[in-house]
């Protein structure tokens, strides 16, 4: 039995970049998040943008008025414009913030450590210990502290300012000593910070992670060490990488674990720049309030998104794929107790255009049919999310709907036309008129194969029933003789494709394509005038580029101008009706389909069935392809098929097959009479209720009189239990059929 | 006296709004158990007690019971 996979999981969760940082993060020695910081400036929270830079730098009022902005170097805004002036930003956030004000509670040490130099590394380094409560002497042998820094021409209050801060701790500061020799510091001393910027003794060197000098007591960094030019980001970058690798020393603890991404590095955010109009800083800092929010407001926000951006989905959930996969994985595991993401991964498409839009090929799909076959093999798969979608499989495949035949009059077939099943159910005309033309033009006979090829197994997780639908199939393929399968569906083409290989299939697209004549005469019926149409690809093609082309190159040849769609080809999304949409989440299915209609007035071409229904129902014009050929002009009307429509139009269509070309009557039962509003055709819809259904429900009532009669409502009320359902119809008998007054239903069973 | 059953849901209706048709004798208040995956549920509903045909409501069924249901299949 297979269980969730938790390498597999690291492996996916790092493919989704959505969480790495921002550039401008990742490329800052201090990694200040400059994107949240903008994100506060630019919607006037400046006191949350100072509490943001405090948190990383030491010195606020220092840096922000001398930073050399290393991130400008990567900020992605510059390849629209220039680079956000960070500097400006943070020095608005320390004139127009007010900082927290929060003690924060010393631990108890007893370890003393020495900074010899009090450079801004130095003090940094010092700030720092004395955070982490270690007792912290500063040499200095200058009169005052801050070393270089002097020389910059910083107003007196904002050194002041930021040095008042080295007060909330146990540090002392002895400037005039000069420390000459640094043994015999280090024997008074538990640890050393050597900070005295360019000096004429004998050079220090350190460890280029860890700063640790061959002294091991010994660290060593900042300007005249580490660096040839003075730079203050720098300066407290190495105080505070220093000061976290003498506190481990201290503690006895691995000095650079956990520390793999300290120094600037580039981010893996991906980050799309299509659409991003051109804008450049107005001036220089420093800002006022309303510059620095007008700066801010340059912020592209940096983030991925790319597959949420197109998937209803994953902005129904509010979730990203990293999210996502882990949240699936914990519900997996889940031993005892609610598995609260069952409905959220029964309602994914399994479309896979996540995939083709991620930078890094993640497939959230994929991933979820896994997680359904294991819900499925565990016996945790909820009964009632894909029952509906299963049955209608059974029935399409049963005896009553299903047909396999050689064409009337001949003993082979070379070709074997499968329509699909959801097309068959949708336009049962357009199936019989295309099987009757294919008659006609192809040699060798072409027999026919309705059914269905089992994909909603494979979308519910039932990986066994898809197996055996399946096998089935090439069963069948190969009692026919093996011939060239045709096929009017992209999902069946897939199937046919990838389940049995040994079948060659085609797609009826590209045999329409080698008949330029049949082509050519379309257009004047169908659509009168030259059209342009947008072509909605379906997902069931996606990574079949040939049907991508062979659809494109046969409307060329009908004389269409074709439109292109924001999401097309492989990057196209799904309908709705993939994953079994419309059975495990209903209301969703409608987001995704209307999130796939960008503009009602166009006309929306497909050549899937089930495309060109839910597109439809979105309020799109939407035309299958099959339609121009062998429609009847009218495709502008239709209407999408219910779910009782599609049994009936599926039994029709075989009903007809029989008895025009096999001369055969099909038994089976008469069809009730029901009437009903549109507002119940609606509720059965939603419900899921077919009219068969009520039909099994009011024969047997009638029959054995065991019913319930409504004095109020004047109306029956009966009930059966068919399969794992309990269905209840209240309704009024009327000269020729029934009159539903309401049905529901229940799982639940009674007595 | 008997303790009184105690039932997840009671129903009660105008008696003589429902009459079961084969018995001819109007539903009464009455014990029905309701079976999800191996759980009961005893509630209280219209039945006829004759045969024992039980009635329940719409609200019921897509209220109560479906929120149940789910929650025992999320189990």
């Amino acid at each position: 039995m297979r269980n969730p996979n938790q390498e597999q999981l690291h492996k996916l969760e790092s493919m989704c970049v959505q969480e790495q940082p921002p550039a401008c993060m990742s490329g800052c020695p201090l990694h200040v998040d400059g994107r949240s910081l903008c994100a506060a400036a630019a919607s006037d929270d400046f006191d949350s943008a100072l509490d943001l830079y405090r948190k990383t730098v030491p010195f606020p009022e220092i840096l922000s008025r001398t930073c050399s902005q290393i991130c400008r170097q990567s900020c992605r805004r510059a390849e629209a414009g220039d680079a956000v002036m960070m500097r400006g930003l943070e020095e608005a956030a320390c004139t127009f913030g007010k900082p927290k004000q929060k003690r924060a509670f010393l631990p108890k040490r007893n370890h003393s450590a020495a900074v010899v130099g009090a450079s801004l590394s130095g003090l940094t380094a010092a700030l720092e210990l004395g955070k982490k409560g270690c007792r912290v002497t500063v040499f200095e042998k200058e009169e005052e502290i801050g070393g270089q820094l002097r020389s910059m021409n910083l107003a007196a209050e904002v050194l002041e300012k930021d040095f008042r801060m080295l007060k909330d701790y146990s540090i002392t500061i002895r400037c005039g000593e000069n420390v000459e020799n640094l043994d015999e510091i280090a024997e008074q001393f538990d640890v050393v910070y050597v900070a005295w910027g360019v000096q004429e003794a004998e050079p220090i060197e350190s460890q280029s992670d860890s700063y640790q000098s061959a002294v091991k007591k010994i660290f060593a960094g900042g300007y005249g060490i580490r660096r040839q030019q003075y730079d203050t980001v720098w300066e407290i970058a190495d105080g505070k990488r220093a000061a976290i690798s003498m506190d481990r020393f201290l503690k006895q603890v691995s000095i650079m674990a956990g520390r793999e991404k300290e120094d600037i590095y580039e981010t893996t955010l991906h980050v799309n720049m299509e659409g991003v109009a051109e804008s450049c800083s107005k001036k220089e800092p420093p800002y006022t309030r309303e510059e620095a929010i007008a700066e801010a407001k340059r912020c592209l926000d940096c983030k991925c998104m790319e597959c949420v951006k197109a998937c209803a989905f994953l902005q129904e959930y509010k979730t990203f794929p990293r999210k996502y996969v882990r949240e699936v994985y914990n519900n997996l595991s889940i031993a005892m107790g609610n598995h609260h993401a069952n409905r959220v991964i029964n309602s994914c498409a399994l479309c896979g255009q996540c995939a083709a839009i991620c930078p890094h090929g993640l497939d959230v799909g994929e991933y979820t049919k896994e997680a359904r076959q294991i819900m499925v093999e565990h016996e945790k798969m909820p009964v009632s999310s894909f029952e509906f979608g299963l049955r209608d499989l059974e029935h399409a495949n049963s005896q009553e709907l299903s047909v396999l035949r050689h064409q009337p009059g001949m003993k082979e077939s070379h070709y074997l036309f499968f329509p699909g099943c959801q097309i068959g159910a949708s336009a049962p005309e357009i199936v019989y008129r295309t099987y009757e033309d294919l008659c006609n033009r192809l040699p060798g006979g072409v027999g026919l194969y309705l059914g269905c090829c089992g994909i909603v197994a494979d979308w519910a997780g039932e990986e066994i029933l898809f197996e055996k639908n399946i096998e089935s199939m090439r069963e069948n393929w190969e009692s026919m003789g093996r011939p060239t399968v045709i096929t009017a569906c992209p999902t069946c083409y897939r199937v046919w494709k990838e389940q049995i290989p040994q079948a060659k299939t085609e797609g009826i697209w590209n045999l329409l394509d080698t008949w330029p004549e049949f082509a050519s005469a379309v257009e004047e019926h169908a659509c009168g005038e030259k059209m342009s149409v947008t072509v909605m690809d379906a997902c069931g093609a996606r990574n079949y580029g040939e049907i991508h082309e062979q659809i494109r190159h046969l409307l060329k040849q009908m004389g269409y101008e074709l439109e292109s769609h924001k999401y097309e080809g492989d990057k196209s999304g799904c309908c709705g009706f993939g994953g079994l949409m419309p059975v495990s989440n209903r209301e969703l299915a409608k987001k995704m389909s209307a999130s796939r209609v960008e503009e009602k007035d166009r006309y929306y071409l497909t050549y899937c069935m089930n495309c060109r229904d839910r597109y439809t129902d979105a309020g799109a014009v939407s035309v299958h392809l099959l339609e121009l050929f062998y429609g009847e002009g009218k495709e502008q009307e239709h209407l999408p098929p219910t779910w009782s429509d599609r049994q009936r139009r599926r039994r029709w269509l075989k009903r007809k097959f029989m008895k025009d070309l096999w001369q055969e009557e099909m038994e089976g039962r008469t069809e009730m009479k029901l009437y009903y509003s549109d507002e119940i055709k609606e509720k059965l819809e939603e419900r899921m209720i077919l009219e068969e259904d009520m039909q099994d429900v009011i024969e047997q009532a009638e029959a054995s009189q065991e019913k319930i009669q409504d004095t109020v409502e004047n109306c029956f009320i009966a009930v059966r239990r068919i399969g794992n359902v309990c269905f209840w119809v209240y309704y009024r008998p009327k000269e020729d059929g029934y009159e539903i007054v309401k049905a529901y239903s229940h799982r639940m069973n009674f007595k | 006296m008997a303790e009184k059953e105690k039932y997840y849901e009671r129903y009660e209706t105008q008696k003589g709004t429902y009459i079961c048709a084969k018995c001819k004798v109007p539903l009464e208040p009455g014990k029905v158990i309701l079976q999800y995956m191996g759980n009961d549920f005893p509630v209280e509903l219209p039945k006829c007690p004759k045969c024992g045909q039980a009635l329940i409501p719409e609200e019921l069924a897509l209220g109560k019971i479906l929120q149940v249901e789910r929650a025992l299949e999320d189990k």
